[in-house]
């Protein structure tokens, strides 16, 4: 259902990305990119309000003719984006919330583990078969 | 480790992920400190060692067992009760030799790699390796016969604890208690594989 699925730091670099092959990676990478401006004005607009909910999901960011970007933002600054085809139209807006719990999830599990240093890119074998199978599902 | 029991039959519980947690600093600080994974294992394996002489005393005073009549029952005891007491789990025991002398355990859910996935560069590194000194260690003060090698295998949450118990077979009786208080460290991988030979 994602046709990518990316997580960023709370400095803004990547901390992980990856995209369905057959598409143009960089593209991809292009709109996670663009992303963060829309992420960033979200937190701003209504940092207060969404702290005081604890609501991490921030909703569709942005559309564009072929995708919807969606974004999710712990309370670390941590942020998830996730591109979805837009053509998916019976992808809900609670899938996707759950399909974001479910990332953060298995980042908190990257992150409990002892050998991984905080800052690094994520090269779990467990997060990457996560992240596939939200990918491959329904796609 | 979900539950620590303290003197007595109170129990106190404390959080498993700080558990999990605080070794996997301990492990992978060592793992910076020395060089090979050899060396690691072996500073486990040390730890544990003297982890295991201390606790068997804790687990003969708590558990009330008695001195155990042949190697079954100490596996038993060690799977059954000591585990239960300090890791909250129970292995289950398998692969008993024909002569009975050997045995594995197995951890299904070993709480010590939660979270853990061993990078590549750590490929033999034996993650819970302290579970195998402390049941050594444990071993050890109780039964006078009994020498036992660890080994802890962590891949992908499996743990595989081998134990070779070499050398003197004096007097065999193994008080069973001496077995469980292994147990307890053990709960740091997902699958313990403890195998034992007198």
């Amino acid at each position: 259902m994602a046709v990518c699925v990316a997580v960023i730091a709370k400095e803004n670099y990547p901390l992980y990305i990856r995209s369905v092959p057959m598409e143009n990676e960089l593209k991809f990478h292009y709109m996670v990119h663009t992303s963060l401006d829309v992420v960033d004005e979200k937190i701003s607009a209504m940092g207060k309000a969404l702290v005081d909910q604890r609501e991490l999901y921030l909703g569709l960011l942005y559309p564009t003719e072929d995708y919807k970007v969606y974004g999710y933002v712990t309370n670390s600054k941590v942020k998830f984006v996730m591109v979805v085809d837009s053509s998916n139209t019976a992808l809900r807006d609670n899938e996707i919330r759950s399909m974001f719990r479910k990332l953060h999830n298995s980042y908190t599990d990257v992150m409990c583990n002892p050998f991984y240093n905080p800052g690094d890119c994520i090269q779990s074998r467990a997060f990457d078969s996560m992240v596939t199978s939200m990918m491959i599902q329904v796609c | 480790m979900s539950r620590q029991a303290n003197r007595g039959t109170e129990s106190k519980k404390m959080s498993s992920e700080l558990f999990t947690l605080t070794y996997g600093a301990l492990v992978t600080q060592l793992c910076k400190d020395y060089e090979n994974d050899e060396d690691v294992n072996k500073q486990l394996d040390k730890m544990g060692y003297n982890i295991g002489v201390r606790l068997i005393e804790d687990f003969l005073a708590r558990s009330n067992v008695g001195r155990c009549h042949d190697f079954r029952e100490t596996a038993d005891v060690i799977a059954k009760v000591a585990f239960k007491m300090y890791l909250g789990i129970t292995p289950s025991i398998t692969n008993w030799s024909p002569a009975g002398d050997e045995f594995s355990l197995i951890l299904e859910n070993n709480p010590l790699v939660d979270f853990v996935e061993l990078p590549d560069n750590h490929s033999s590194l034996i993650y819970s390796n302290l579970l195998c000194g402390v049941l050594r260690g444990a071993l050890e003060m109780v039964s006078a016969a009994l020498y036992i090698l660890g080994h802890l295998k962590c891949s992908r949450g499996l743990i595989n604890v081998l134990m070779n118990k070499r050398e003197k077979r004096k007097a065999f009786r193994l008080p069973s208690a001496s077995l469980p208080k292994m147990v307890m460290l053990l709960s740091i991988g997902s699958k313990l594989d403890v195998s034992m030979w007198w």
